[in-house]
């Protein structure tokens, strides 16, 4: 999927761990949000080529009244000069029982009409998103060209 | 180290702190004087005054909602005999007494039941009614469903009702990296790369949503957990969802995997040379480190905290309750084995009749 990116973790708060060391660090950014780089997971031009530039897109704008964005979230990106608006299939933050969590923060890029740009989902897809309950956005077809979900 | 337990607070002073209703502001300290200042009781020893509640630099402390103390009302003797006389449990209890004359429990329940020792918090958190009802909870669900016994480091399928799956069930393989809290409430975290992308899910041992849990292979790590392969060359982490499962014998030692694992280059999640792992190539880790880091890491590796008695106090289950803990579920274990055999019994029967009745 184009170039190996290390995009930058966020050293995550200690004591997560069953071993207790209490080190102090800053607090996780558990969340996407704005400036965030994503990862994108489908087989789109616009997609392949901005990895493979090594310039991921940029998180613009979380639709949905709120600041932070999470796996089934639509996002605004800035990729390659352009604007295009994503849907993120899968996060770093832990979800929760059930749920799975990724190594990398993926995005699917979307037209304006919400229909994806690729024909792919090249990444596993979480499960629980078949329950299609954005209100801005019915992924039906997103959902329908993911080839592995988890 | 087998440590002298504490002089504990007399059962008074425990319960006048009960009834008082206190409640902990998280982030605050609270001293002794200041919570049994209304109480004729004497406050408890020196020891209980410590640090659980002291001002956390990374903010609020936050306890799972089974561990709050949560003000509770007093029941009155009646209503709480009848609630033991429903729940099976309590001092009259035909099993509490029995696990009290239990001897030593075989070394194998320490190994299949992992998950029933009490939470490490402080005394106030814990509630051994609570505890109990978890035990029974937990042993009545291994009736209906087998769940092995695993390790951090063994490899898990695991199938979980999806109404969204198209078999209406979802099968997960990976390497359990993590298994964390006690009692109902275990969870246990998987991880595998799919699609050349990793994943983690995290499964709770005892929710009803999951169908099946089959151990593929069982072995051990050198590490409580293996977070670290977050880092890690995705090799360590690939495990073939087709993958046939290992034999193994019960009457043998868990095999130790002493694999050193080699991570990738910084920056990394976390500073693993930090948090004591054994199963990190410590020479390849060191290499990308400064020396100043370096000199940290040795530092942290001395293991002073071996001396420090008020660490292992508050980050160890009290030896008895740990005892009495495993004695109640030893009983509870022999009543499963009981109730499985009557299972087959009873199936065996059932083909029996079938057979001679000509159904299918």
């Amino acid at each position: 999927l184009g170039a190996a990116l290390r995009i930058q973790a966020a050293v995550p708060a200690t004591g997560c761990c069953v071993c207790r060391n209490w080190i102090s660090t800053t607090p996780r950014l558990d969340y996407i949000q704005r400036r965030t780089r994503l990862r994108v997971v489908d087989n789109s031009e616009l997609g392949r080529r901005a990895m493979e530039a090594g310039k991921p897109p940029r998180v613009m704008h979380v639709y949905g009244k709120k600041l932070k964005a999470a796996t089934g979230d639509m996002v605004m990106v800035a990729i390659l000069g352009q604007k295009r608006r994503g849907f993120i299939v899968g996060a770093r933050r832990p979800e929760g029982p059930l749920r799975p969590q990724f190594d990398s923060n993926n995005l699917v890029l979307l037209n304006d009409e919400g229909q994806p740009l690729g024909n792919r989902i090249l990444a596993p897809v979480p499960s629980f998103l078949r329950a299609n309950r954005n209100p801005k956005l019915d992924y039906t077809k997103l959902l329908a060209i993911a080839t592995k979900f988890v | 180290i087998q440590l002298e337990m504490p002089p504990a607070p007399s059962a008074a002073a425990g319960s006048c702190a009960l009834s008082l209703g206190s409640r902990f502001l998280f982030g605050c300290r609270v001293t002794a004087a200041h919570r049994f200042a209304a109480s004729p009781v004497q406050p408890p020893s020196p020891l209980h005054q410590q640090p659980h509640l002291q001002p956390c630099r990374q903010g609020r402390r936050w306890l799972r909602p089974e561990l709050r103390g949560v003000y509770k009302p007093r029941l009155s003797p009646e209503a709480m005999k009848e609630f033991w006389r429903l729940s099976g449990i309590g001092p009259d209890h035909s099993r509490a007494k029995a696990a009290d004359q239990q001897a030593e429990v075989p070394p194998e329940i320490k190994r299949l039941y992992q998950e029933a020792l009490p939470p490490i918090v402080s005394q106030d958190y814990r509630d051994p009614i609570v505890e109990s009802l978890h035990r029974a909870e937990m042993m009545r669900r291994r009736r209906v469903i087998n769940i092995p016994e695993f390790h951090v480091g063994s490899i898990l399928a695991v199938s979980v009702m999806d109404k969204h799956a198209p078999n209406k069930v979802n099968r997960f393989v990976g390497l359990c990296i993590l298994r964390r809290h006690t009692g109902l409430f275990t969870t246990f975290t998987l991880r595998n790369m799919v699609d050349q992308v990793c994943v983690q899910i995290e499964y709770e041992l005892y929710s009803p949503s999951i169908v099946s849990i089959q151990l593929l292979k069982l072995e051990r790590r050198l590490d409580d957990n293996l977070l670290y392969l977050m880092d890690a060359p995705h090799s360590h982490c690939t495990i073939p969802f087709d993958m046939v499962p290992e034999p193994y014998s019960r009457n043998d030692p868990v095999p130790v995997n002493r694999e050193r694992v080699r991570l990738n280059p910084p920056p990394w999640m976390c500073k693993w040379h930090l948090h004591g792992y054994q199963g990190i190539d410590l020479e390849h880790l060191y290499s990308y480190l400064s020396d100043k880091d370096v000199a940290k890491a040795i530092e942290f590796s001395k293991a002073y905290k071996r001396y420090d008695l008020l660490d292992q106090y508050l980050n160890r289950v009290p030896v008895p309750d740990a005892d009495y803990a495993f004695k109640d579920i030893f009983i509870q274990h022999q009543e499963l084995l009981q109730h499985q055999q009557q299972q087959q019994q009873s199936s065996k029967k059932s083909e029996v009749i079938s057979k001679l009745t000509g159904t299918a």
